[in-house]
């Protein structure tokens, strides 16, 4: 197909009907509205049906609706919007129906503002709606790797039957790349859906979608199982990617655009004989603990940098249990770190300064 | 033409503002303007190169203090008292697609006063414009919104700061060619990234006049 240039938001518009992704329901925010712009374009072209809902909350509410059909289908957001979700990510949690939904993160609390923000982790790795739950986290760093995760969510969704989040940052969004999808197209065919809502045929019990379990015993019982659904995510589902770990003084934890960036302060403090190596969770949840923990045996210092006030450094510390000291390097509002603010964070580890 | 009123348009990821910040620091005098009209990007707009503008000269038409990072629709005033100014030279970004060059069409009536330019920036790998087709119906779409005619169309096939290989070039320049023929408008020059024209230079067949441009619009992580 060759690469073309696209905008994050677009491409993950294209990559979910690259995995068969039909249904979209969504309400336009800023930074993520070019992606509800390219599904009400796209989606009538390829025969899929595109919503524009008259808020957030009906949005996730139609998605509920259409995961219980067994149909792939998405909806997305950006920070304030995608908070508006909760009550119906827990719903969809609960009820065990598969999904995606999209978080292009800007700057909060509250309205905030337009400019790239990592101040959701919390929100979307530790539950976020109300329950015992969990959602899988993905979290691209390119525009590539949109269209490799975005397949990846809708496959987790239908194999564990769980909303699955995608959690991007406006530059993310923003930003464009070269590209190249695959000829092939998905359909999700490959799962079973016997579970969906779509009509019995005289031949069972009618097929029953919800969240509602009046009994406790049975409650429980649901919860056992998403519980043990998880402990099968965390064994399956772990994604990271690691840098120069294995002979490395220090090591950066970074996710996301914020991860590229400290790879080019890494470069840079590589190329003055400093041995820095980079650890990026592509999945936030499952957290990839065990790497993190096993690296921290080897290595004099941890620094975990994000957009945020320091959020993911709390899975850093719960991993590393105290092997190596972790420092934390973060701008929020809205500002990115640059790779010089990085560089010096780096230089700050060489002397022992750990904050 | 030589003009003092230049709008550079285009769809989302053409270049437009790369080329209309390198128009800006080119030109010399005392009443140069660069207006931002771009209601439709958050990011990646000409104000957020206010500082170097306004050291070398430029003044930026924009929003002004916190509004200047808002989403909202804002067209200050100030465009039309500077197209109203007949010495001053006014360079106009647009926002992207058809969408962006409405914000243009109010200021039809005063641009066409005087002698204009109002260029097309054309990268063929996005995929909204892969083909003179496609081409034609997006300029056709921006000059019905803005009411203006295109004067001109600026070859800009990149992959922003990938390489792109001389022979894509010469093919974004051909089909470009093909869209100018069709439309009866000069296909002005190509542009290409200083870097990069450095890399390919020797194996350039690109024809048109070339605009070597330093890039500006770069990703937090370049070094």
């Amino acid at each position: 197909m060759g690469k073309v240039l696209m905008k994050g938001n677009e491409v993950i518009g294209e990559a979910a009907i690259h995995a068969g992704c039909y249904y979209f329901f969504g309400y336009p925010i800023t930074p993520q509205s070019e992606l509800v712009a390219y599904m009400a374009k796209r989606l009538p072209e390829v025969g899929g049906l595109f919503l524009q809902s008259e808020s957030e909350v009906s949005a996730i509410n139609m998605v509920y609706g259409a995961a219980s059909a067994g149909k792939r289908v998405m909806t997305s957001s950006s920070s304030p919007g995608f908070s508006l979700k909760q009550e119906g990510i827990s719903y969809l949690a609960g009820a065990e129906l598969p999904a995606v939904i999209v978080n292009v993160a800007r700057g909060g609390p509250g309205l905030g503002n337009i400019q790239p923000s990592q101040s959701d982790y919390f929100q979307v790795t530790k539950g976020g709606g109300h329950g015992d739950y969990h959602t899988p986290v993905l979290a691209p760093a390119n525009l590539q790797e949109i269209i490799e995760l975005t397949s990846d969510a809708f496959r987790i969704a239908d194999q564990y039957r769980t909303p699955v989040i995608l959690l991007g940052d406006g530059m993310l969004g923003q930003m464009m790349e070269p590209v190249e999808f695959n000829e092939k197209t998905e359909t999700g065919d490959n799962f079973m859906k016997d579970w969906a809502t779509t009509g019995t045929e005289g031949d069972g019990l009618p097929k029953v979608i919800t969240s509602l379990d009046l009994n406790d015993v049975k409650l429980e019982q649901r919860n056992h199982r998403l519980q043990a659904k998880y402990r099968k995510i965390e064994n399956n589902e772990t994604k990271v990617e690691v840098k120069n770990v294995e002979e490395a003084d220090y090591v950066i934890v970074a996710y996301g655009t914020v991860a590229r960036i400290a790879h080019s302060a890494i470069e840079k403090a590589r190329q003055d004989g400093i041995k820095v190596g980079l650890i990026r969770p592509i999945s936030l949840w499952p957290f990839p603990k065990k790497i993190i923990s096993d690296t921290s045996k080897n290595v004099k210092a941890i620094l975990t940098v994000e957009m945020s006030a320091g959020q993911m450094v709390e899975d850093v510390r719960l991993a590393v249990e105290g092997k190596s000291p972790v420092s934390f390097y973060g701008r929020t509002g809205g500002i990115i770190p640059t790779v010089d603010e990085i560089y010096r964070e780096i230089l700050k580890l060489g002397k022992g300064v750990t904050s | 033409m030589e003009s003092n009123r230049i709008i550079v348009t285009g769809h989302y990821g053409s270049g437009k503002t790369e080329y209309a910040l390198h128009e800006a620091l080119q030109k010399e005098g005392s009443q140069i303007y660069l207006c931002d009209l771009d209601v439709i990007n958050p990011y990646f707009r000409s104000r957020d190169y206010k500082e170097e503008l306004e050291v070398n000269g430029v003044n930026l038409v924009a929003p002004k203090g916190d509004l200047m990072k808002a989403d909202l629709p804002i067209v200050t005033g100030e465009v039309a008292m500077r197209l109203n100014e007949k010495d001053a030279t006014v360079i106009i970004d647009v926002g992207g697609d058809e969408d962006g060059a409405t914000v243009l069409g109010q200021f039809a009536p005063v641009i066409e006063e005087m002698p204009y330019e109002f260029l097309f920036i054309a990268n063929m790998n996005r995929p909204s414009v892969a083909t003179a087709e496609k081409m034609i119906s997006v300029i056709r779409a921006i000059e019905l919104n803005s009411r203006l005619h295109v004067t001109g169309i600026i070859h800009n096939t990149h992959l922003c700061g990938e390489a792109v290989t001389s022979e894509e070039i010469h093919h974004g320049e051909t089909v470009c060619q093909e869209v100018s023929k069709k439309l009866g408008v000069p296909l002005v020059a190509t542009m290409i990234e200083e870097e990069l024209y450095k890399e390919i230079s020797e194996s350039l067949i690109a024809k048109e006049q070339l605009i070597i441009f330093k890039r500006r619009l770069r990703s937090p992580w370049y070094v």
